[in-house]
This record gives C-alpha cells, sequence and structure tokens, in this order.
C-alpha cells in the first residue's frame, strides 16, 4: 500500500496539469452520447425490398478544434457482431463469413486522417475504413446540426458515406446485392 | 349403389393429405412472400421457411412415388369412361411432374443465386449448393418456379374439382377411400 500512495499523489497531479493544459489545447475531446447515437446502413438489392439495418454496439471519439477545424478528428469502432436488421435469423447470416465474419473480424473501425470544412455546419471527413480486415479510405459527408461554438454543450453530427463493400472483400451476393452500402450515422457529441 | 372399393394402403392416404397440406401451405407462402411483404426482415424469414416447405414437398413426393411403385392401389370406379379415366391418369401424372419440377427448379434458383444461402433442414442441416452461382440463370430458374408454381396450383384445383364432382355428382367412393373415416 505505501507504495501507491505517492503514485495516487503522482496521478492526480498530473491529471490536474493535464486538465489545466487541456482547457488551453486547441481540441477538446467530446463524448458520443449512445443514447442519441444511431449507426444505420442500407443496402439494395434486385427483386428484394431494401435493407436497413443497425449496429447496436459502438465506441465513438470525437475531438473538435474550433479554431483549426481541419485539426478535428474522429475515431469510431462498431462491434460488427451487433448487426441488427430486425430478424435474429438475417443477423445471423450477415455475422456469417459470407459477410462480416464477426468470428475473424469482430471490429469495424474508421478513424479520419483529414477534415475539410466545405461551410459552416457541413465537413468532408477522410478516413481509414477496417472492415474484414480490410483497411482502406473512404470520404464521409458530416453534418452538424448548428455552427459549432465554444459555449455549445452538445453537437449533433449527422454522417453519411457510401461504402464499396466488393473493395474490402464482401462479394458475397453480387451484383443481386448491391455494391454500395450507404451508411449513415447519427450521434450527439457532448462538450467535455 | 356401387361395389364399395378397398381404400388406398394408409401410407398412401397420409402422405396424400401432408402433400396436400404442405403444397397449399408453399403456394400460399409463395405467392404472400413475394408480393405481400415487403419489409426486408420479414421476407427473408419467409423465403427460408418457404425453401425448407418446398424441400418438404420434395421430400414427400419422392416418399409418395416409391411407395406407389411398390403396392397396387384400388381400380377405377366401374363407372368412370375411359375417357375420364385417362384424363384422371394425366392429371395425376402431370401433378407429380410439376411438384417435382416446382421443387427443382425453386433449388436451381436458389443453389445458382449468387447469395449463398442453402435450404435449410431440420437439425441444422442444409441442402448443399451445388450448382454454380450465375446471377442471370437463377433469373431463369425463377421464372421457371413461378410458371411450375402456376401449373402446379391450376393443377391441384383441377384435381380437386373433380374429386368433388365424384362426391357430389357420380355419388362414387373416390374420394373417401383417399380418407380415413366415413365412406361412401
Ligand atoms: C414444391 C413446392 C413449392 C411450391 C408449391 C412453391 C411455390 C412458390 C410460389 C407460388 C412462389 C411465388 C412466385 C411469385 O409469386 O412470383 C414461390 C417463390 C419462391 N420459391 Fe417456391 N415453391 C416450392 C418449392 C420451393 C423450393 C424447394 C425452393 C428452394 C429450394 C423454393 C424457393 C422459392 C423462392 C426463393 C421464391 C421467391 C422467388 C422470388 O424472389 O420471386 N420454392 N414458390
Amino acid at each position: 500500500m505505501a507504495a501507491r500512495v505517492p503514485f495516487l499523489v503522482l496521478a492526480i497531479a498530473t491529471s490536474a496539469a493535464l486538465a489545466a493544459a487541456g482547457a488551453r489545447a486547441a481540441s477538446a475531446a467530446w463524448r458520443i452520447d449512445p443514447a442519441h447515437t444511431s449507426v444505420g446502413f442500407t443496402v439494395d438489392a434486385v427483386g428484394f425490398p431494401r435493407t436497413k439495418g443497425t449496429f447496436s454496439k459502438f465506441f465513438g471519439k470525437i475531438s473538435l478544434d474550433f479554431a483549426r477545424p481541419e485539426r478535428s478528428s474522429v475515431a469510431f469502432r462498431v462491434s460488427a457482431a451487433s448487426v441488427d436488421v430486425g430478424s435474429p435469423s438475417f443477423d445471423d447470416y450477415l455475422r456469417t463469413d459470407a459477410f462480416f465474419d464477426v468470428a475473424k473480424f469482430p471490429d469495424i473501425d474508421f478513424v479520419s486522417t483529414s477534415v475539410r470544412m466545405v461551410d459552416p455546419t457541413h465537413a468532408e471527413v477522410t478516413g481509414d475504413l477496417s472492415l474484414r480486415g480490410v483497411t482502406r479510405p473512404i470520404t464521409i459527408e458530416v453534418a452538424v446540426d448548428r455552427p459549432p461554438s465554444r459555449d455549445a454543450r452538445r453537437l449533433g453530427f449527422t454522417a453519411t458515406g457510401s461504402i464499396p463493400r466488393l473493395a474490402y472483400g464482401m462479394n458475397a451476393g453480387f451484383p443481386a446485392i448491391s455494391n454500395d452500402v450507404v451508411l449513415t450515422v447519427t450521434t450527439a457529441a457532448i462538450a467535455p | 349403389m356401387t361395389a364399395r372399393s378397398a381404400r388406398w394402403n394408409v401410407a398412401t392416404r397420409l402422405l396424400h393429405w401432408l402433400s396436400a397440406a404442405a403444397i397449399v401451405a408453399a403456394l400460399g407462402l409463395g405467392v404472400w412472400m413475394v408480393r405481400f411483404v415487403d419489409d426486408a426482415a420479414g421476407k427473408f424469414d419467409l423465403y427460408q421457411r418457404h425453401k425448407t416447405l418446398g424441400a418438404a414437398v420434395f421430400a414427400l413426393a419422392v416418399a409418395r412415388l416409391l411407395v406407389r411403385a411398390a403396392t397396387r392401389g384400388p381400380d377405377w370406379p366401374e363407372a368412370m369412361s375411359r375417357a375420364r379415366r385417362a384424363a384422371a391418369g394425366a392429371v395425376h401424372g402431370a401433378l407429380y411432374a410439376s411438384i417435382l419440377a416446382t421443387a427443382a427448379t425453386g433449388y436451381a434458383m436458389v443453389s445458382t443465386s449468387p447469395i449463398p444461402l442453402p435450404v435449410a433442414l431440420p437439425g441444422g442441416l442444409s441442402v448443399p449448393n451445388l450448382l454454380a452461382p450465375d446471377f442471370a440463370a437463377s433469373e431463369r430458374w425463377k421464372f421457371a418456379h413461378l410458371a411450375c408454381a402456376i401449373a402446379l396450383g391450376a393443377l391441384a384445383a383441377a384435381h380437386a374439382g373433380a374429386a368433388t364432382w365424384h362426391r357430389f355428382v357420380d355419388r362414387d367412393d373416390v374420394l373417401s377411400r383417399m380418407g380415413f373415416g366415413w365412406r361412401a
């Protein structure tokens, strides 16, 4: 125990120092509000209705830099097994190696590499998407519900993009099932 | 009153009514799931059930043909004309053919589909997809499946109509000898 006390003191001191630095730092880490976040997708097929689904397990971090928005960043991790299209047997089928292959590739990751503001409430976020073990750049359009400002406590984001699944080796069903999977993520971020 | 003939053997009678129920269900489910269900999840589940039901129809038809080959059924009623006997025989033959063809085209459509989703059987087993994926071929099999199902539905309706005719117009025992209870 004795050895831990100085360590605890050190930890508190360090985090206090970091917090002070954080207040001055340009970019701040915002928290994703899971209750107001939905990671959704739609896929079209020939002779079959559009399939709409969500992933119920995810984890995301958003770092916002109001002065220099292009220094903002976002990282999102989605648990592939949490796919939900409204039918347990359909979900199980999507978990197999024909589609997400969750046994081998449990996570789908997106890590931004650049952010470009299009106008005060729209950005183009480019990043690396890792799906089924393949990592490729994709660009996502992000809309903010109002012009971000320092006094905002919450910001709503809507991110949309199109994922060419064949490029990630998810070939099953093509061309009966389309190549493009439309991704729509809505989220609310809470100020630090 | 014509002399009563023997009933069909019990295996044939059981297979007949099980097949009838399974075919009516497969036809109804097929039309329902394709034409009236438009959410993807519901459709997925119904398609899977329809495929399993279709496999059951196929298995029942094969069993029925085996029993038929191994046993002898009752004779035609005395009063039936040669022409009606020939017509009945032709419809029965066409019924077997259309049942097998509907199941076979269903299997061919699923097996050539680029979507690898085999027919599920009880006990976690499944029917392997033996044909190579080919989207255009799968679409053609889909059309053939619909055509066979329509033919099967029409033949089944004619068959049921003829049985009703025997019962209420001819008043013979053709219907009751396929049954388990009351005899004409
Ligand atoms: C022999 C019994 C069967 C009957 C009576 C039957 C009947 C039908 C009918 C009436 C339809 C609807 C067609 C339409 O409305 O366009 C249908 C569709 C379908 N059947 Fe069957 N079927 C049988 C067996 C099978 C089998 C064994 C399979 C698969 C192995 C199968 C797979 C399908 C599929 C996938 C569809 C949907 C086609 C589409 O997407 O339009 N069926 N069936």
